[in-house]
């Protein structure tokens, strides 16, 4: 027998705040009173987490620090009109998003250049270590044959560790187009990483 | 009771439906990895994982992948170019806000004073002054009254007096049409026809010899902007 459990309709209890929110918040009111030092330091803390995203997104070096740029200079001009409604990373990625998606959809194509693995890197050099690259191989090799939107949905929740509503917020889409892509790339994960198996 | 593999929803290629317990946690399983659920979530999906074998090996098979990606080593983008960059994209900017506020600065410190009053009043004064204006010179209008147009009729033709035809230069304003006319003392009583011709009377120029004609005929093809200028009848 098959237990069925009809999903519950009341709002979810909200997700705790990151640690880091406040603080970014409280750089956020700076930068929207022109405070260049609250800049740098949220530039710094966001090209880190952009930088992987986006070159999964876009997949080329130059093309994401472009959008990171534009991205940021937006953050600068608009810092004053952040409402407070979403978290801040939620806000900045929305509008790398944004740009990120307008480059792919103009055809800005050209092959992965993205690299997770240090081939030299110590900690590589046993067995456990060489079995653990060849995963990460497969698996950049899998995530590079995703379709953007869908690639970006897996890095968005696996990576980053946005929630489903997040990503919605950020990809100005339905929740529920959230989940169809989020299936959608579990289900070609699972069988590329399988044909890629020895 | 768990059921067989392979009707197991991890196993079906169509979107789960989240109503079974099943379905509801495959479908969480991302962001239960995540730990981007609410607790409610949470828990519910960590309880089903104590008893289903099946959800177990799903999430295992998911584990791998997400601690997979975030081991990734740290991609090696830069970040001190391109913050120079956008400093001085900021800076730029700034600059050029700045000098905005500059120009707008006496009608920003106006509307916060006082004289907001005063400058209320000047702007309406000024418009009403400039509707008292309107209203007068849409009555002379009305009335015919000294205006004026390139092609004003001349009011009594008077059978002997002058008319010449004028071709100017296509490069040639109205108003320097205008001021050629006025040397001579023309006015247009016909054209431009489709190739531009004009034709003009002298009424000053009534009764007298053809002279003054003649004279005014000289003058004006020594202009540049005159590509014809002759007397009509002759």
């Amino acid at each position: 027998m098959v237990a069925t459990v009809k999903q519950e309709t009341r709002t979810p209890e909200p997700t705790p705040p990151r640690p880091a929110e406040r603080e970014e918040r409280l750089l956020l009111e700076r930068i929207a009173a022109k405070d260049v030092a609250a800049f740098r330091a949220l530039y710094l803390v966001y090209h880190k987490r952009m930088s992987r995203f986006l070159l999964r997104f876009v997949r080329h070096h130059e093309l994401a620090e472009e959008v990171i740029n534009d991205t940021m200079y937006v953050v600068w001009c608009k810092a004053q009109e952040f409402r407070g409604e979403s978290q801040v990373s939620t806000w900045v990625l929305g509008i790398a998003y944004r740009k990120a998606l307008k480059l792919v959809r103009k055809g800005a194509r050209s092959p992965l250049v993205y690299t997770a693995v240090d081939p030299d890197s110590a900690a590589l050099q046993d067995d456990a270590g060489a079995g653990q690259r060849e995963l990460r191989e497969s698996i950049d090799r899998a995530l590079g044959a995703l379709p953007p939107l869908q690639r970006i949905v897996i890095e968005l929740a696996y990576f980053m560790g946005h929630s489903c509503e997040e990503i919605a917020v950020i990809t100005d889409s339905p929740v529920n187009t959230v989940k169809t892509r989020m299936f959608h790339a579990r289900e070609r994960l699972r069988g590329l990483l399988e044909d890629a198996r020895p | 009771m768990t059921r067989r593999n392979e009707d197991h929803p991890a196993m079906r290629l169509v979107r789960p439906d989240p109503d079974t317990e099943h379905d509801f946690v495959l479908e969480q399983l991302p962001w239960y990895l995540a730990q981007a659920l609410d607790a409610q979530s949470m828990r519910r999906v960590g309880e089903h994982l104590q008893h289903c074998e099946s959800c177990r090996q799903a999430h295992a098979r998911e584990a791998v992948l997400v601690t997979s990606m975030r081991e990734s080593p740290a991609v090696d983008l830069a970040p001190q170019a391109g913050l120079s960059a956008v400093l001085q994209r900021i800076e730029r900017r700034e600059r050029r806000v700045a000098g905005w506020s500059r120009l707008l600065a006496p009608w920003t410190a106006l509307r916060n004073t006082r004289t907001l009053a005063f400058a209320t009043a000047v702007q309406a004064a000024a418009i009403v002054g400039l509707v008292i204006v309107l209203g007068v010179m849409m009555k002379r209008e009305t009335t015919g009254q000294d205006y004026r147009t390139l092609s004003n009729a001349v009011p009594a033709h008077a059978p002997d007096t002058p008319q010449l035809r004028l071709v100017f230069d296509d490069r040639l304003t109205s108003i320097e049409i205008r001021q050629l006319l006025d040397r001579v003392g023309g006015q247009i009583v016909d054209g431009p026809g489709p190739r531009g011709i004009f034709t003009v009377s002298l009424p000053h120029a009534a009764g007298a010899d053809g002279e003054e004609a003649q004279a005014a005929v000289q003058w004006l093809r020594a202009r540049p902007g005159v590509r014809l200028a002759e007397i009509v009848g002759h």
